[in-house]
């Protein structure tokens, strides 16, 4: 599971409030570098939160795998600064780029932020069926 | 086990005009377009005893998509952004809108799609990578119809693709998270198309969005496009309508009413 597809989704057990942003609980993490495109990234950034990207790669560089933080997962700022014709730097959508594509959640939960139910992720996919008496 | 039909049902024949409508399906298909099918060769034969192996179905479903979507002007592709195929299998359907809208210089659209089955999640994924939309493009993850995604792709939903388990089947037998649910449809084969409709109802965009989805007769579409209209002021019509060994596989095309350009109705 990738940043930016955790990015998208939330749980919606019934009677949740707001089930999102998902916490991530992370057991295996792996890296694989993926081709740049710049005009792509800049383009998905008013697509995206922002604020849960941030909040995903802080639960990533928690939860034991703060090596793997400090070697390879890059800091993001705190907002994201646009130059005078709306475009974001360059080296800053490559930071974007790898947070958001080459981040693997391989094992793992999701935990919803409301009702604490837990997801499983296995293989890099989350599961997210809900049982019977949860629609 | 009281629900099970062993027989087709005959006590719902089509009206004249759905009869009229299925006709016209039958001549777009037959006069359509073949589309390519894209590439699965990352998979082998016993892949399929985990996945759908894409059939007559499929097929049906890849010459509407393309029949639809190709000869759209630039302005009509661009605004199509966010495409969600339910039940992927192994993401032929999906793939194969990404690449035409791809080969056509599109690319920011995003492609989500979603299955109970998780290999057929990993395969979709595979596939789409197979095809040159490396995974940058496809957001799948294992989920029940819009899974996760029901909430942020709320009113969002430029295209929505769906190839329901549609076989009549025992109640019993719908809900599995293996290859049956690719089949697995209950009283009717609509158990789970019912369900789907109201998703389809909360997720297209307004006013363009539009779904397309398998149905056989069994299922008996034009109740579908009845209670569609009632209900949500939605338009379902057959889009393109094909004979596959003993039964009718239909694409039904679902639109909000205010779209509607053509002049077919269901009307008498």
């Amino acid at each position: 599971m990738r940043l930016l597809t955790h990015n998208y989704m939330q749980s919606t057990v019934k009677g949740t409030e707001r089930g999102y942003p998902l916490k991530i609980e992370a057991t295996k993490i792996e890296f694989e570098a993926s081709p740049f495109d710049a005009e792509f990234i800049q383009a998905l950034l008013p697509k995206i939160d922002y604020t849960t990207l941030l909040f995903a790669l802080k639960q990533i560089s928690e939860n034991g795998n703060a090596d793997l933080a400090q070697t390879i997962i890059p800091e993001l700022p705190e907002s994201i600064k646009e130059d005078g014709e709306g475009e974001v730097d360059e080296a800053l959508l490559k930071k974007l780029h790898t947070v958001m594509f080459d981040i693997h959640v391989v094992e793992g939960e999701l935990v919803c932020p409301d009702t604490g139910r837990r997801f499983n992720i296995k293989m890099g996919i989350p599961n997210m069926i809900l049982h019977a008496d949860e629609l | 086990m009281a629900d099970y039909h062993p027989l087709r049902t005959k006590e719902l024949i089509p009206s004249t005009a759905y009869q009229e409508l299925n006709k016209k399906a039958e001549v777009l298909a037959k006069s359509c377009h073949q589309a390519s099918v894209p590439s699965l060769n990352h998979l082998k034969l016993a892949d399929y005893n985990l996945v759908y192996e894409p059939s007559d179905d499929t097929f049906l479903m890849l010459d509407a998509l393309y029949n639809e979507f190709h000869g759209k002007d630039n302005k009509q592709l661009r605004a199509t952004q966010n495409i969600l195929e339910i039940g992927s299998g192994t993401g032929v359907s999906i793939v194969s809108l990404g690449k035409l809208l791809k080969q056509r210089g599109h690319s920011q659209f995003t492609l989500y799609a979603t299955d109970v089955n998780q290999e057929a999640v990993r395969i979709t994924m595979q596939t789409a990578l197979e095809n040159g939309l490396d995974e940058t493009y496809i957001k799948a993850v294992q989920g029940d119809l819009a899974g996760p995604f029901l909430d942020c792709l709320s009113q969002k939903v430029d295209v929505l693709i769906f190839n329901p388990p549609y076989v009549p089947t025992p109640d019993s037998e719908v809900g599995s998270e293996g290859i049956e649910a690719s089949w697995a449809g209950g009283k009717d084969g609509r158990v789970v198309i019912d369900r789907a409709l109201l998703q389809i109802a909360e997720l297209l965009s307004n006013p363009n969005g539009v779904a397309y989805m398998i149905a056989v007769d069994d299922n008996k579409p034009e109740e579908i496009a009845n209670v569609m209209m009632e209900t949500y002021s939605m338009m379902v019509v057959p889009l393109v309508r094909r004979r596959a060994r003993n039964e009718y596989l239909t694409v039904l095309k679902c639109t909000w009413v205010a779209a509607q350009e053509t002049k077919s109705t269901l009307k008498e």
